[in-house]
């Protein structure tokens, strides 16, 4: 699809600068502010870690949702509560008790937290509390990517093709007429008169019959090329799963975070597929989803009992000699899920958004920065920091530190 | 001062330089072969034609088309149901155990991936084997996934169900009748007390260890000295000198791991401790341990004896003990023998004598001398003895004549193998066919479990709970890293079950380790803690006191003449017998990767040999490739001769342990049986024999690697400049070495002075910034510890997927080592000096195999790494045609089932590379596996780099020094390697580097190498005197070091005589400085 345009870059360029100016006053600047602190990004991974399995920020889960918690109770209260509810609530706290009273008496578990990470997950809290539009940003962003597609067909354009062909039309016309201006010029000097011009006689001459054959022997080799190297490659990929799960809900509505079922993302190599004992964390308690009711959600618990492990079907597939580990990707390079796999909270069914090429992966490694001041590892590359440092660099890619040679990814 | 020495390889090249080099030329063993199959090439040649390029374009072209318009097919992620919570998919999980094979152990962790063991490291908590690992464990791991395992209860030959063999099995024990049970050594605590309950249960059970390697004279002798049947521990890091009497104890003997270990920490010598043990070694075979040995003295296996009272006398002469008589040696040895008397006695207190034999005693005499020299209560300890090793010659065959007159009615039988690897296996057989029910729990139908009545197939180690004393008080854990992958079921299980308590073995051993163990610890207040800390760390240790010296009983005028009649032999030549380091007794035969890796000393693989010694080759005109055949007692086999340097005269050597038949897969059953040439003597096994030698053929194809990748020198010719000699083996002796640290590197002194490289290492190449900042990953050889072993060899196939070849592609130089151990032979052929050189991949970072790559699939990385991007390779073989260092291998076919056709291609050879789903288990998921057509070499081990990096970055902290290790680096039980980053000036790699004795590999010709070799120093009196250099240019004599200077190079001019010049002028390990065509001196 993208490669059609690739011509009129420089027009596409102007219609998206256009459409970000009007855009920009729609965009969260603030949130992205808030989001960007380390109490912030800290307290999702502790509220990803502890919390989302019971709570969400909008809405009752297993817990209440956790939207306004600060203005509703103090720290010191809450603090005490967190880490052990069950102590509060013999002491005879009387919120504590009307809590405990109003979730039917279920027990919020002790959790192991310090008060500084319960001050990092509340903050957390409170910027989703404040903004809950969290990934406007990245779906904004998406959304005027569509908008510039749906503009190939803008009257803007279509002036512009109208005017293509005007001028196509006054070239071919001037052709003809200087065409007949030189035989009349012949014929008055009595000069041997000159063919007319056709397109016929163009394949009569020889130099452009040769390079016109290298020309389309160039175009059909790179074409071959291209599309032989795309081979395997599975963009769209969107398949059937045994259960028809919904990543829009979980993930979106629900906002479930991604690792507490892809637990492996940022520990090692495999994300990995959650095991059916995950699903029953939640689903012993729900037993029937707003879609489909309790079709879908019983096939979980037919797995579940017999021991049979659900047989997902693998849509992001690399080749064997490629190496790729999800922890140096979602934990040292603190790379979004979505930057790969798309808007995943919005997919029903999950298709494979990027083109996973070797093209693709080397793009994103030229131009994505490492962590490379808040990461202790990256000391190392004394030289770098002394560039950053004197402004030889203005930030320091994958790729200066060695990202695109072979061996990172091929052995 | 710098030594002229020549390196040679083998005989042909000792003996023809110049002929050999024409032979070697060549940059590739053959010429492009290969569209049909091995065999059809090497008969008929290559018969390609213009149709059959034709017919593969347009295979390949349909065959593109068609595959390209296949539809991708449909992948599944299979998670679990209930994940384990320790278990992570994609992330290795460690398991503390214990490898324990027959008398073979080594402490172990094994690495598992998504619940599947594939590779096995040293457990560095062990005080016994102390984090190092021997081949054969490194390699057990194969074992597991072998296809030629028992895969269900068997009766007959028929298969059984458990229910079934175990109510007849159990009935014919109750039955009455006298009922055995043979084992081999028993190490297990826990299943001592399960045999001790067991004969409670049946009174009339008798149980008897059998080990075909056996230390039975070693026991004996102490219960004769000392009171005491055992083996005691020996502490070789205490030893200043040590004496070896045909005790292979770096490589075979008792503990081989620990004692290298031992060994290598008094041989590592720094400019802080240059000081380093001597030692000497008497033995008739040219063994590992002989190759390490500053002093070494050929002696026929008839005169070990011999030696060993020659030692005694000299020593009790010091000491004024009365001295003993019998058997004679020549004067050459007793010249040895006085002066390692003297060093012994020098250093007594500090000096330890072991000795191989299997005579009691010989073993008398030798406890005699190291109750000499105070070696009790310091060297050798009899309070803490190796439990493992049992087993009593004497008690086997009263079992054998018992089972001949038909009194055993049952018979059960672990881990031995007595129908092949017992001298008295005829007798056994016969004997076998009289027991009522016999019961075998082997776990594969090997010779004598294909006679049994029953197989009981016993786990794989690594199935199984176990628990071993490998030595008195040192307690260790054997515990499953998977799933039994079969219908089999752990033997002591099995006699539980007979004996009808069923809680099963686990929970034996942990109510044994209750009642016995955790009782003698105070560390724990609770069982529970005590054991998870156990089973967590594999090892415990309990204090044992050492013994002090202990009053000795032997009679050594007595022991002196028995032991001087048990070694002689009658007939033409006295054959020595042994188990070599990768097939032990026979029961590693299955294994290719033991199979393949080459004995460290002649570099054979997939075979046995005889070897015979240099001067005996000549006089009876026998050449490398020849067949000869050896018969003894009525018995006789053929086999190729090996030419061994270093071999005693009038002697002849076989390992044991080839020609299996039964269990094992049929591409390796290579070799011939030596087994019937062991006799038992009446008091113990003997593995001498007189025998005859008879040349029967010749042209046998013999799968041999050493001079598959000869190195050469075309290039230092060119390009050094001035031109010095090339740099394969610095050495220098210990005295030298504590003058001038530099001595024996020549080059690294010179390059350590300011301006050299600038004027003589011009180079076309920017000087690199990136490998300044960041990593600069450097390896690290101390050619002072390598041994040889070929640990390190075994652990590289495992970690990187190396794949095995097999035999006949041996043959054709086609193995895919990405790490060899080179061995150098210096001096008289009849006693050479040996030294070894671990080789793989320099990693250059002026690389000369990047530059002629037309693909750029080799190029070079930021970090210093010579990378390899398998799938850009196209398979020119530019790259290893350009390798100086010969390490770049080429995957000529499928080896390991990587490419999706492959079966019914021309080489479907799934018998014994690992193509079957179950061998491919053992694959290491973060290696590729490389098809057919790539050129593939050592990577450093990049994914550990990589993922030692990712830990760091992970946890947000600088990369540790040591946080990253190589295969070949964890394997070495010498830490003999190092790894690390070299822009890191505090790490342990920068040390290696800056250290004196630190040179690069031909670094003459400046193709800046990452592997650096530390020099190795001999702890000798004199380098040259002690050996002779070329027979050839009729120069014998020796020469003094001071002497050196125009001495070495009228020599030169001498041997512009005898034959090529060039041939001498390459492999000098240092070298004069002076342009050797010229008559200038640098010195």
């Amino acid at each position: 699809m993208g490669k059609k345009y690739t011509e009129f870059n420089w027009l596409r360029s102007m219609i998206l600068a256009g459409l970000l100016v009007i855009l920009l006053p729609f965009s969260a600047t603030h949130a992205q502010d808030a989001r960007s602190t380390e109490g912030y990004k800290k307290g999702k991974a502790l509220f990803g870690a502890n919390c989302a399995s019971c709570h969400k920020i909008q809405g009752k889960l297993i817990g209440p949702g956790l939207a306004g918690v600060n203005d509703k109770y103090d720290r010191e209260w809450l603090y005490k509560w967190i880490k052990n509810s069950q102590a509060l609530i013999k002491s005879g706290d009387g919120d504590a008790i009307a809590i405990y009273n109003e979730y039917s008496k279920s027990v919020m578990p002790a959790q192991p937290v310090s008060d500084a990470e319960i001050d990092q997950i509340l903050e957390y809290v409170q910027v989703e509390t404040d903004d809950p539009g969290g990934g406007k940003q990245t779906a904004n962003a998406a959304a005027s990517g569509t908008t510039a597609e749906a503009n190939l067909w803008s009257p803007l354009r279509i002036f512009l093709y109208i005017m293509a062909v005007v001028l196509l039309v006054m070239l071919f016309m001037m052709g003809k007429v200087l065409s007949n201006l030189g035989r009349m010029a012949a014929e008055k000097r009595g000069e041997p008169i000159p063919e007319p011009f056709s397109v016929a006689s163009l394949f009569q001459n020889g130099k452009f019959v040769a390079v016109g054959l290298m020309l389309l022997l160039c175009i059909m080799g790179y074409t071959t090329y291209d599309h032989a190297a795309a081979l395997g490659r599975q963009q769209n990929y969107a398949p059937d799963q045994p259960i028809k799960f919904s990543h829009a809900l979980h993930a979106g509505t629900h906002k479930i975070e991604c690792q507490y079922c892809h637990s492996g993302a940022s520990k090692g190599k495999s994300a990995v597929i959650p095991s059916t004992n995950v699903c029953m964390n939640c689903h012993k308690a729900i037993q029937e989803g707003p879609t489909y009711g309790t079709t879908e959600i019983a096939k979980i618990y037919e797995h579940y009992e017999n021991n049979i492990p659900v047989p997902w079907v693998k849509i992001h597939n690399l080749p064997d000699h490629v190496y790729f580990n999800h922890a140096q990707h979602v934990n040292a390079g603190q790379i979004e899920c979505q930057t790969c796999h798309g808007e995943i909270q919005t997919m029903e069914k999950v298709k494979q958004q990027e083109p996973l090429s070797m093209g693709w992966c080397i793009d994103c490694h030229r131009e994505t920065a490492v962590q490379f001041s808040s990461n202790d590892y990256y000391k190392t590359y004394e030289k770098l920091h002394d560039d950053l440092k004197e402004g030889k660099l203005d930030q320091v890619t994958v790729e200066s530190i060695g990202g695109t040679e072979c061996q990172k990814c091929h052995y | 001062m710098e030594k002229n020495i020549r390196y040679w390889q083998s005989l042909e090249q000792f003996e023809n330089e110049a002929e050999f080099r024409a032979a070697h030329k060549d940059e590739f063993a053959e010429d492009l072969p290969v569209l049909g199959g091995a065999d059809e090439v090497a008969k008929e040649g290559y018969k390609g034609n213009r149709r059959d390029f034709l017919k593969m374009l347009g295979f390949s072209v349909s065959a593109a088309t068609i595959a390209a318009s296949c539809e991708i097919p449909v992948k599944y992620a299979i998670p679990y149901v209930q994940k384990p919570e320790e278990i992570t998919p994609g992330i290795a999980s460690y398991y503390a155990s214990t490898f324990l094979d027959g008398s073979d152990f080594c402490n172990v962790l094994v690495k598992t991936r998504d619940g599947r063991p594939i590779k096995i490291e040293g457990n560095p908590e062990s005080p016994l084997t102390q984090g190092g690992t021997s081949a054969r464990a490194q390699a057990s791991v194969l074992s597991l996934y072998d296809i030629n395992r028992v895969k269900h209860p068997m009766k007959g030959e028929n298969a059984s169900t458990w229910g079934e063999v175990d109510s007849a099995i159990s009935q014919s024990l109750r039955s009455g009748g006298q009922a055995v049970l043979l084992t081999s050594g028993i190490a297990s605590p826990s299943t001592r007390q399960l045999i001790a309950d067991m004969r409670a249960n049946f009174p009339d059970l008798r149980h008897v260890e059998y080990s075909p390697i056996s230390y039975s004279g070693l026991r004996k002798s102490n219960q004769i000295c000392f009171g005491d049947a055992v083996i005691p521990s020996y502490n070789f890091a205490k030893a200043a000198v040590i004496v070896g009497l045909s005790a292979d104890f770096l490589g075979t003997w008792v503990s081989p791991v620990q004692f290298a270990k031992d060994y290598s920490k008094n041989r590592r010598v720094s400019a802080d401790k240059p000081t380093m043990s001597r030692h000497y070694q008497f033995e008739t075979r040219m063994s590992m341990t002989g190759a390490n040995a500053d002093y070494r003295q050929p002696v026929k296996v008839s005169e070990q004896p011999a030696v060993a009272i020659a030692l005694y006398n000299a020593i009790a002469g010091k000491s004024g003990n009365s001295t003993a008589s019998g058997g004679s040696i020549d004067a050459a040895t007793q010249e040895m023998v006085n002066k390692a008397a003297l060093d012994l006695w020098t250093n007594r207190g500090h000096a330890l004598v072991v000795c191989g034999s299997n005579d009691p005693n010989t073993q008398v005499i030798v406890n005699a001398i190291n109750i000499m020299l105070d070696s009790y209560g310091s060297t050798i300890d009899l309070g803490s003895p190796y439990m493992i090793g049992g087993g009593d010659d004497a008690e086997f065959n009263q079992l054998v004549a018992d089972m001949g007159s038909g009194r055993i009615s049952t018979l059960l039988i672990q881990g031995v193998n007595p129908i092949f690897d017992s001298p008295l296996r005829d007798q056994f057989a016969t004997g076998l066919g009289k027991v009522k029910t016999s019961v075998s729990f082997s776990s594969s139908l090997d010779e004598t479990a294909a006679k049994c009545d029953y197989v009981c197939p016993d786990h794989h180690y690594l199935e199984k709970w176990n628990d071993a004393e490998l030595k008195k008080g040192q307690f260790s854990i054997c515990q499953p890293t998977i799933s039994p992958l079969f219908d089999t079921r752990s033997w002591q299980e099995s006699l539980l079950t007979w004996m009808g308590a069923g809680s099963g073995f686990y929970s034996y051993i942990q109510n044994f380790w209750k009642s016995n163990i955790y009782g003698r610890q105070n560390k724990h207040g609770n069982f529970q803690s005590f054991w998870d800390h156990s089973v967590h760390d594999g090892v415990v240790s309990m204090p044992t006191g050492v013994a002090g010296a202990p009053g000795f009983n032997g009679d050594v005028a007595s022991a002196a003449a028995k032991a001087v009649n048990a070694a002689k032999s009658t007939g033409e030549f006295e054959l020595e017998l042994y188990q070599n380091i990768s097939l032990g007794d026979g029961r590693y035969a299955n294994n290719p990767y033991l199979q393949e890796t080459p004995d460290p000393i002649s570099k054979v693989c997939w075979d046995n040999f005889v070897a015979v010694s240099y001067d005996d080759a000549k006089a009876n005109g026998w050449k490398r490739y020849d067949v000869l055949e050896v018969s003894a007692n009525g018995y006789s086999i053929q086999l190729p001769v090996v030419v061994q340097p270093g071999q005693a005269n009038g002697t002849c050597s076989i390992a044991l342990g080839y020609g299996r038949t039964k269990g094992v897969n049929e591409r390796c059953q290579v070799g011939q049986d030596a087994f019937p040439f062991m006799s038992y003597n009446g008091e113990s096994l003997a593995y001498h024999t007189g025998v005859s030698l008879q040349k029967v053929g010749s042209g046998y194809q013999l799968a041999l690697t050493q001079t598959h990748n000869f190195i050469d020198d075309t290039g230092v010719k060119v390009l050094a400049k001035p031109k010095p000699r090339i740099g394969i083996i610095n050495e220098a002796k210990l005295a030298d070495y504590k003058e001038d640290k530099y001595v024996g590197n020549t080059y690294g002194r010179k390059l350590s002075k300011p301006g050299y490289k600038e004027e003589y290492l011009f180079t076309l190449y920017d000087d690199r910034p990136e490998l300044q900042d960041g990593h600069h990953w450097n390896l690290g050889v101390d050619l002072n510890t390598c041994i040889g072993c070929s640990a390190c060899v075994v652990s590289c196939h495992l970690e990187n997927n190396v794949p095995v070849v097999g035999q006949e592609e041996v043959f054709r130089a086609h193995e895919m080592h990405w790490m060899r151990i080179d061995r150098y032979y210096a001096g008289d052929p009849q006693n050479p000096r040996v030294a070894f050189q671990p080789m793989m991949c320099q990693h250059c970072d002026n690389a000369p195999c990047e530059n002629v790559c037309p693909v750029a699939a080799t190029n070079h990385s930021s970090e210093g790494l010579n990378q390899m991007a398998y799938n850009r390779c196209i398979g020119t073989r530019y790259c290893a045609n350009n390798c100086p260092y010969k390490v770049r291998r080429f995957n000529w076919y499928d080896w390991q089932g990587a490419d999706s056709f492959y079966k019914g291609t021309i080489f479907d050879n799934d018998d014994y590379t690992i193509v079957d789903d179950l061998s491919r288990m053992v694959l290491n998921p973060d290696v590729t596996v490389r098809s057919r057509g790539v050129m593939e070499k050592c990577t450093f081990c990049v994914q550990r780099i990589q993922d030692g990096k990712l830990e760091a970055k992970k946890a947000g902290v600088p990369l540790a020094d040591g946080a990253i290790k190589t295969a070949c680096q964890t394997a070495c039980p010498t830490d003999a390697i190092m790894f690390g980053d070299i822009n890191d000036p505090d790490s342990e790699i920068s040390k290696w580097r800056a250290n004196e004795r630190a040179y690069r590999m031909l670094e003459e010709i400046h193709v800046l190498p990452s592997v650096n070799y530390l020099t190795k120093i001999r702890n000798v009196d004199e380098l040259d005197s002690w050996y002779d250099t070329r027979p050839d240019d009729g120069d014998h004599g020796s020469h003094g070091h001071d002497d050196h200077g125009h001495d070495g190079h009228d020599k030169h001019k001498k041997g512009h005589d005898g034959h090529d010049h060039e041939g001498h002028d390459h492999d000098h390990g240092h070298g004069h400085d002076h342009d050797h065509g010229h008559d200038g001196h640098g010195h």
